[in-house]
């Protein structure tokens, strides 16, 4: 029965609502799958028993009766999000030994409603990084190419997904960490609108670009598991309360006369052949599906990156010094001096990634250098947020562009320039500059037979597009339907 | 060469809210170690702040009674310094937009009036509690006290001595009082004093080399820290020296200032708006909010006691020390009418007897209209002034009101003409060698007299009237 | 140009134990990614707020009450969950993971104030 672990969300309700197939055999299906699918390095951690519990309480409550969208569904959350009980490593060697006394508010929501975790998914150390190789837990492997990696930071959850190790995975997304790993592993992901979703129980990377949102390896079940995790949360005070729409109901929607925008500035000479020429064709695709594309101006978009690398490692060096060793968390050994304790404790607990981000970050806060790199970077962050509501309000309903430059490089390829990797998130970055909702959805292969994703850029708010949209192109397409031979 | 000293004091006030500011967990003072915490408190991983509505609203407050003005866009800030009692490595404070600027606060010293400027006021939270065991050579936290929200008030650096400097924080601690958003509870740590003092030529414009004092918890240590602060730096001036900016730490064992080891290293505090906190806007119909709920204040007390009610401006700073004590005050003129009367009767009987029993006036055994019922007595005399004090003892001790002491113990005043003079005209008639010697000039048995009727009486006669009617019956008796 | 030595400061400023042999590698990093941000000075911001929030929300504050521990059970049941508070955990849970603790308290090496 190991295909079970492969199936979407409504051949998941179908089996289970008509009892072909109970949730402990559907949950036991994706555990063997992810426990044969171990050299991926998917996961910091399984919970098989927890796991089967939660499953047994689902199959109590099917055989009441009881139905409802992700009752029984197994899920996958990034070791970011905290779990109660279980180990909350966010990928670091200083919270190996972390075990969350409470569980973040989107596992709540996953929790009631009916959802199976079945572990924790490996990912870069603390979300910083682009390529899933900064993690205490060692790389995680592309599914489409083991030598290649999976993209970062939530490099797990989208490998999961599209290894069919289970059908929908959390993620978080501060620069791409959702969309570049979701474009190169070949599947759905998607970054809400900051404000969306609550933060409260995410370990926070930077706080005024995190957000978290779903992998899927279809629209429609990212579509469902995204309107679960959607919604208010007086835990957050950056939730905002704005209705949540049924997402489900704009799936198979006309586009017709949507417009839609094409930012020149995307369309650079660093752009690989292969992804530009999949994006046309994409874009064709949508313009044969009765949507009109309008060139577009996103003038800053090229300051993105330098914005980025200054506001978010910045509000990571202030997010990460709560990790000490005094409260939790890895504290260095031998009878120390306490300032000897905070810096063999922190040095010894986070890797190379995450310490130059804290110096760099602690570079732009200090006195002298302030107004020059912090306070220009959310000057300049105003103008990029600026650009695309210029491009909304004027010429277009949504903004279509590659999710990445590339498709997936190999394993070790740019760790030793870490501005090279930055770039990675060119495309990706001024999407949570300007809050906005982000998505990735698989629009071809290039020459090595590594996935390309379309990236989807939506107005504040407006997801429904970008479902709609992404609905109407995968029924056009069958690229969501690829599978990489691992995934048999 | 003189000097003039230059002194700026930063108070921190907790507030004296239900929660912390960012979080649920109870603020109250004590408890077990480490027993009010939660997610946000301990700092734990993804744990989120949400400001307090409360505490804003009592900052606007203070701000609104020290004359501020109220900043309309507020944002908090992260403070960032590694320490063991702050859990998230930052502290939740304001740094350039702090929430109330640019007001002052009027004093009485001695009978000088006087008024020091507010540079600021702006909220944050408070850090946890470091004990230390030098035995084992370890320090231990405890959390309880740490996210309880704070006020931190910055005067302008325009006090010029600790005798002024205790003024200004005693008014300081009168109006958090009066306000109810803070119990200024100096032994609780709930009402903290940093010092900064600096030394100038007298005449000269330019401040000398400062120095910050810290740990002054109680009124009397701010006094004696400065006055050793003040020797410190005049000597060191005096010698030709230059005095090194630093923090010190007032040890008040042997009343000395030693340099902080801790505040060695220079410090870079890193300050940026806290993304996880939406800015605070307070707008115009907040503020009017506010000031419609303002309670009177002592200054506005004072002013009412001098003009309204004749008392002296000594007199009005005594009852207006705390809200309690003016607000006990009104409540006896609403039962009796003579003010002069009712505030000798407040600030003398009860104040004294309250102090030797160790209570407070809200649980003052006797009430405020039972006290203006018994002045109301003396006023008519129902009882003399001297019977009045120890019907108040017996209504302390007890708690029963003044008639039922007076009739209980039969008490009641005479007063009437008639009935003392049938005494009188009885003692005459018995004493008749004394009443002879008397009519002939013998003034010292007036007091005879007097004593036979108040003995007679137990005490019960209005003494006024037995002195006024022996006269006139003794007139009567003189022959023609 | 960023020295060693300010990278150094830098460290012992944010509590990181700088390893000798990695801090030249480090220091060339950090110059060519603050390099790269140096490119910032040529945009024209001038009439550009900086921006601290995104969406422009303001005064999200919470009423003062105490949430009593244990008061918001776990959310098994199924349904979309109102997530209307913190849950609220005992003490002990939340201290659970100190690394070095003496009774409820928190154990650090001695701090000389």
């Amino acid at each position: 029965m190991s295909d079970l672990a492969s199936l979407s969300i409504s051949e998941i309700r179908t089996g289970l609502d008509s009892k072909k197939f109970s949730c402990i055999e559907l949950t036991k299906a994706c555990i063997d799958r992810a426990d044969r699918l171990n050299s991926l390095n998917c996961f910091t951690q399984l919970s098989p028993e927890s796991a089967v519990r939660e499953a047994e309480y689902a199959d109590t409550l099917l055989a009441r009766g009881e139905r409802s969208n992700l009752l029984g569904v197994p899920i996958g959350i990034k070791d970011v999000i905290c779990t109660k009980g279980t180990f909350t490593t966010a990928g670091s060697n200083m919270l190996k030994n972390f075990k969350a006394p409470y569980d973040a508010t989107v596992v709540r929501r996953l929790k009631a409603a009916g959802a199976i975790s079945i572990g924790k998914l490996n990912m870069d150390e603390f979300a910083m990084g682009s390529s899933n190789e900064n993690s205490a837990f060692g790389p995680v492997r592309n599914p489409w190419n083991p030598e290649y990696v999976p993209g970062g930071s939530s490099g797990g959850s989208a490998a999961a997904v599209a290894a069919k190790i289970c059908p929908i995975t959390l993620g978080t997304d501060t620069g791409g960490s959702i969309r570049q790993p979701a474009s190169f592993c070949g599947i759905v992901g998607l970054k809400p609108t900051y404000g969306r979703v609550s933060r409260y129980g995410v370990i926070a990377y930077a706080s005024s670009l995190d957000q978290v949102g779903a992998f899927a390896s279809n629209v429609r079940d990212c579509a469902l598991v995204t309107k679960a995790l959607c919604g208010v949360d007086v835990n957050d005070a950056t939730s905002v309360d704005k209705e949540v729409p049924d997402f489900e109901r704009v799936l198979g929607a006309s586009i017709k006369g949507l417009r839609v925008g094409i930012p020149k500035e995307y369309f650079v000479p660093g752009l690989d052949s292969h992804v530009s020429d999949a994006v046309r064709k994409a874009l064709s695709v949508l313009e044969e599906l009765g949507a009109i594309p309008v060139e577009i101006s996103l003038p800053h978009t090229e300051a993105a990156v330098s914005v980025y690398y200054i506001l978010a490692p910045a509000e990571a060096s202030s997010n990460l010094a709560r990790y000490d060793g005094i409260r939790y968390g890895h504290r260095a050994k031998g009878s120390l001096e306490l300032k000897d304790l905070y810096s063999k404790s922190r040095s010894e607990g986070f890797g190379a990634e995450v310490q130059r981000r804290i110096l760099i970050g602690t570079y732009v806060l200090s006195t002298g250098y302030y107004d020059a790199y912090y306070l220009k970077a959310q000057k300049v962050r105003t103008l990029i947020a600026k650009d695309f509501s210029n491009a909304f309000a004027q010429h277009c309903d949504l903004i279509v562009s590659p999710t990445a430059p590339t498709t997936a490089f190999k394993i070790g390829e740019k760790v030793s320039d870490p501005m090279q990797m930055y770039l990675n998130d060119i495309f990706t970055i001024p999407v949570n500059l300007a809050g906005l909702p982000g998505m990735s959805i698989p629009c071809g292969f290039d020459g090595k037979g590594l996935p390309i994703g379309l990236q989807l850029i939506g107005k504040p708010w407006d997801e429904e597009t970008l479902f709609g949209v992404a609905s109407a192109y995968e029924t056009a397409t069958d690229w969501h339907t690829r599978r990489p031979e691992i995934a048999g | 060469m003189e000097y003039e000293t230059v002194i700026g004091l930063e108070v921190h006030v907790q507030l004296s809210t239900k929660s912390k500011m960012f979080c649920c967990a109870s603020a109250l003072y004590g408890g077990e170690p480490n027993e009010y915490i939660d997610p946000v408190t301990l700092g734990l991983p993804g744990a989120l702040p949400v400001a307090n509505k409360k505490a804003v609203n009592f900052a606007i407050m203070l701000g609104l009674a020290t004359n501020c003005e109220i900043r309309r866009f507020n944002r908090f800030a992260r403070k960032h310094y590694f320490y063991p009692d702050l859990p998230k490595g930052y502290q939740i404070s304001q740094f350039d937009e702090p929430i109330c600027e640019r007001g002052h606060v009027d004093f009485y010293l001695g009978d000088t009036k006087r008024t020091v400027g507010l540079k600021r006021i702006h909220m944050e939270e408070d850090a946890g509690k470091n004990l230390h065991d030098s035995r084992t050579a370890a320090s231990l936290v405890d959390l309880n006290r740490a996210g309880v929200p704070l006020l931190e008030i910055v005067s302008e650096p325009e006090i010029h001595s600790p005798a002024e400097a205790a003024a200004y924080l005693k008014a300081i601690r009168q109006l958090v009082r009066y306000l109810d958003i803070s119990d200024g509870n100096m032994e609780e740590g709930s009402f903290r004093c940093d010092a900064n003092i600096s030394l100038r030529p007298v005449g000269q414009l330019k401040f000398g080399t400062r120095t910050e004092i810290k740990n002054l918890n109680s009124f009397k240590f701010v006094e004696r820290a400065l006055e050793y602060e003040i020797a410190r730096q005049t000597s060191i001036l005096k010698a030709g020296q230059e005095v090194v900016q630093q923090t010190l730490l007032f040890d008040s064992g042997n009343g000395t200032t030693r340099p902080m080891r801790s505040k060695e290293e220079s410090s870079d505090y890193r300050y940026f708006p806290d993304p996880d906190l939406p800015p605070v806007v307070v707008e115009e119909s907040w503020i009017r909010e506010v000031r419609e709920k303002l309670p009177k204040l002592p200054a506005q007390w004072a002013q009412e006691l001098v003009s309204e009610y004749g008392l002296t401006p000594y007199d009005a700073t005594v009852l207006t020390a705390e809200r309690p004590f003016v607000e006990f005050f009104r409540e006896v003129l609403s039962a009796c009418s003579n003010a002069k009367t009712a505030c000798n009767w407040v600030t003398s009987e009860l104040f004294g007897a309250l102090n030797q029993a160790c209570i407070d006036i809200e649980n003052s055994p006797v009430k405020a209209a039972a006290l203006g019922k018994l002045i109301n007595m003396v006023e008519n005399e129902e009882i003399s002034g001297k019977m009045a004090k120890s019907v108040f003892e017996e209504m302390f001790a007890t708690g029963k009101d003044a008639p039922t002491i007076v009739n209980e113990k039969g008490l009641k005043q005479l007063s009437n003409d008639d009935d003392i003079l049938a005494i009188i005209r009885k003692e005459f008639d018995a004493n008749p060698a004394q009443l002879a010697n008397y009519l002939g000039g013998n003034e010292r048995l007036h007091g005879f007299f007097v004593g036979q009727v108040m003995k007679v009486t137990g005490g019960t006669a209005n003494p006024k009237k037995v002195n006024e009617l022996i006269r006139r019956e003794a007139e009567s008796r003189k022959p023609a | 140009m960023i020295s060693e030595d300010d990278i150094k400061k830098l460290a012992s400023l944010a509590r990181l134990e700088l390893d000798p042999a990695f801090a030249p590698t480090l220091t060339e990093h950090i110059n060519s990614i603050i390099g790269y941000m140096e490119r910032l000075n040529d945009i024209d911001t001038a009439g550009a707020e900086p921006m601290s929030h995104v969406h422009g929300a303001t005064n999200v504050l919470r009423e003062d009450a105490v949430q009593p521990a244990g008061s918001v059970p776990d959310s098994s049941a199924l349904g979309t969950p109102t997530i209307s508070a913190q849950e609220m955990l005992p003490a002990e849970a939340l201290l659970d993971n100190v690394p070095d603790h003496s009774g409820r308290f928190i154990r650090v090496p001695l701090i000389v104030e």
